[in-house]
């Protein structure tokens, strides 16, 4: 049985319990294991950047590493050299904790300019890449040019290329539908953002009362989606909590300890005959 | 003590009772096994299985994890999936993260949960670290990591080390998984599972190689705009994970893989049906006793 499971399961239970019991009432159990939470993510937080990121990525660089030599005595992986110039990144981005001074808060903005100026030289091709495919994808054919509904199912053994051509040249009247209440939606919220002028006429207030209430359906979407998320996250604790936990423990009071390696037996000197 | 009326009754359940029938509701179906929901893959959805079945064998995939403990209902199910896969079929890939640093060792855990499973329902089945697969580790900035990716991509992953069998610690630049690649454009996919933007922000600065994502229930509906045109395939949520699960179902027919075929999505997504159930009935019990409570209060 490994005790390490056992406990760390257990403990993820009662942790799991203890941070749900906030929801009777606020009490000292569950305090307590917030505080254990917020404890242990802080400190996981400072290793894991240490160990993932500064250690090679920065420490390394500046001090070099020496070889690494196989079981055979061969150098598996060559001296590195370090490269003092990399520890001048302390310093700069040190600065950033200078915001809490009042005379020298002036120098954290050295740090934060340079990230900044690193972004935005960024986002003109950030912008194009993201969004312009997506404008071109807006153009959408409203009218069918076959009598057809529906874009035909794929045979068994797929489509050969010339079908598959014929088939994404061809408007369906299912496509022509659906891309016109993509079209619609679009124009409309659109011109539900138009603030230049004042939406005077007919056909602009129906537009922008649709795009309105067109916008309202998405942000219930979006809303019942991310209801669904919470419940899944949900569900995965109830899983933990009554399955996986139970189980993990069960299999260690189930698990027998390793036997013994069986060694061949030995076979006596053979002597030969007098 | 004050008699309420059945109006009233309705609109003031005892929060506790509430959370209690929801608990019920959460944690029994997932003891019922072999429910399952009716309906069709999404087009992503299958968009993405059939581009994971078409890959040649021995090709490497990136993967971003993006995804820590704090969305494990939902990520935890996508990243299960795309793995098997990718075991299953022989493809080698190589995770990295931009989003979290707890997330690498959370992916590598996971792999090696995994790993355990098909050698427990396969005896002969053999994935090992650093020849089949690699764990590039944390890279902070998604943005820069991106950028670097994009322009040169050994340069940027050449000081992530990971260990051989033999115990050293080399560069995944040196490894099976890696050693080919030179160019973001030898690799196959990239699949990104998260739990946040960083797919958005990989498809703003990253263009030679295919793209595809497998998000959180809340990212789905922002995600999904990418598709087809930036993204080759995606799954969203819980009903994603599923979709990814069936579709295994029928592709992987070998009566070894029946039980690991029905991993979390085939667990959760019926219970989920439970829990929204439970929701609407709420919704129209409160609504039915606001309406007789305005109704009362009209007549008096």
């Amino acid at each position: 049985m490994d005790l390490f499971v056992v406990l760390k399961y257990g403990l993820g239970v009662v942790a799991t319990i203890g941070l749900y019991s906030v929801l009777y009432k606020e009490n000292k159990f569950y305090r307590f294991w917030e505080h254990v939470f917020l404890g242990i993510a802080a400190g996981y937080l400072t290793v894991s950047l240490w160990q993932e990121t500064l250690y090679e990525s920065w420490w390394l660089k500046v001090t070099g590493s020496i070889a690494t030599v196989d079981k055979a005595g061969n150098v598996a992986v060559p001296a590195v050299p370090g490269y003092w110039a990399y520890a001048l990144l302390l310093p700069i981005g040190m600065l950033g904790y200078l915001v809490f001074s009042k005379k020298h808060n002036w120098a954290s903005r050295i740090p934060v300019s340079i990230i900044i100026g690193l972004w935005a030289g960024q986002q003109a091709q950030a912008w194009g890449n993201r969004y312009l495919k997506q404008v071109a994808d807006s153009m959408r054919p409203i009218l069918p040019n076959t009598s057809e509904l529906f874009v035909p199912s794929p045979p068994a053994n797929g489509f050969s290329l010339s079908q598959k051509y014929q088939i994404d040249s061809t408007v369906y009247v299912s496509q022509a539908l659906s891309n016109l209440v993509f079209v619609f939606t679009l124009v409309c919220v659109i011109s539900y953002f138009l603030f230049s002028f004042e939406a005077k006429s007919k056909t602009m207030k129906f537009m922008t009362t649709s795009g309105r209430w067109l916008l309202m359906v998405g942000f219930g979407a979006i809303f019942g989606s991310t209801v669904m998320m919470r419940f899944s996250l949900l569900i995965d604790q109830m899983y933990f909590v009554f399955q996986e936990a139970p189980m993990k423990v069960y299999e260690q009071f189930q698990s027998k300890p390793a036997a013994a390696p069986v060694t061949p037996p030995v076979n006596p000197p053979v002597t030969p005959p007098k | 003590m004050e008699n309420k009326t059945l109006a009233q009754k309705l609109q003031s359940v005892p929060r506790t009772t509430l959370f209690a029938i929801l608990v019920l509701f959460t944690a029994g179906p997932l003891f019922i096994s072999g429910i399952k929901i009716p309906g069709e893959p999404t087009p992503e959805v299958k968009s993405l299985f059939n581009k994971l079945m078409t890959i040649p064998e021995g090709s490497t995939v990136l993967i971003g994890s993006d995804w820590t403990k704090s969305t494990r209902g939902e990520s935890q199910g996508a990243f299960r999936a795309l793995v098997r896969i990718l075991m299953r079929r022989k493809i080698k890939f190589a995770i990295y993260t931009t989003g979290d640093p707890q997330a690498p060792e959370v992916a590598r855990n996971e792999v090696k949960d995994i790993i355990d499973e098909e050698k427990k329902a396969d005896p002969s089945f053999k994935w090992e670290r650093w020849n089949d697969w690699v764990s590039m580790g944390y890279f902070p900035g998604a943005e820069g990591t991106a950028n670097a990716f994009e322009n040169d991509f050994v340069g940027a992953v050449s000081d992530k080390k990971d260990v051989t069998p033999q115990g050293l610690k080399l560069s995944v630049t040196s490894s099976p998984v890696l050693e080919k690649i030179k160019s973001l454009e030898d690799v196959e996919l990239i699949v990104t599972v998260t739990a946040s933007k960083t797919v958005t922000i990989a498809i703003e600065r990253i263009k030679k190689a295919p793209m595809a994502a497998m998000v959180t229930g809340v990212m789905g509906p922002e995600t999904r705009v990418y598709y087809p045109r930036q993204l080759m395939g995606m799954s969203a949520g819980l009903r994603g994970v599923y979709d990814m699960e069936s579709m295994m179902e029928k592709e992987f027919t070998d009566p070894k893989y029946k039980d690991l075929n029905k991993d979390r999505g085939a667990r959760y997504y019926p219970t989920l049906h439970f829990a929204i159930g439970l929701l609407i009935i709420a919704v129209i019990i409160g609504n039915v006793g606001m309406f007789m409570q305005k109704k009362e209060e009209a007549k008096s």
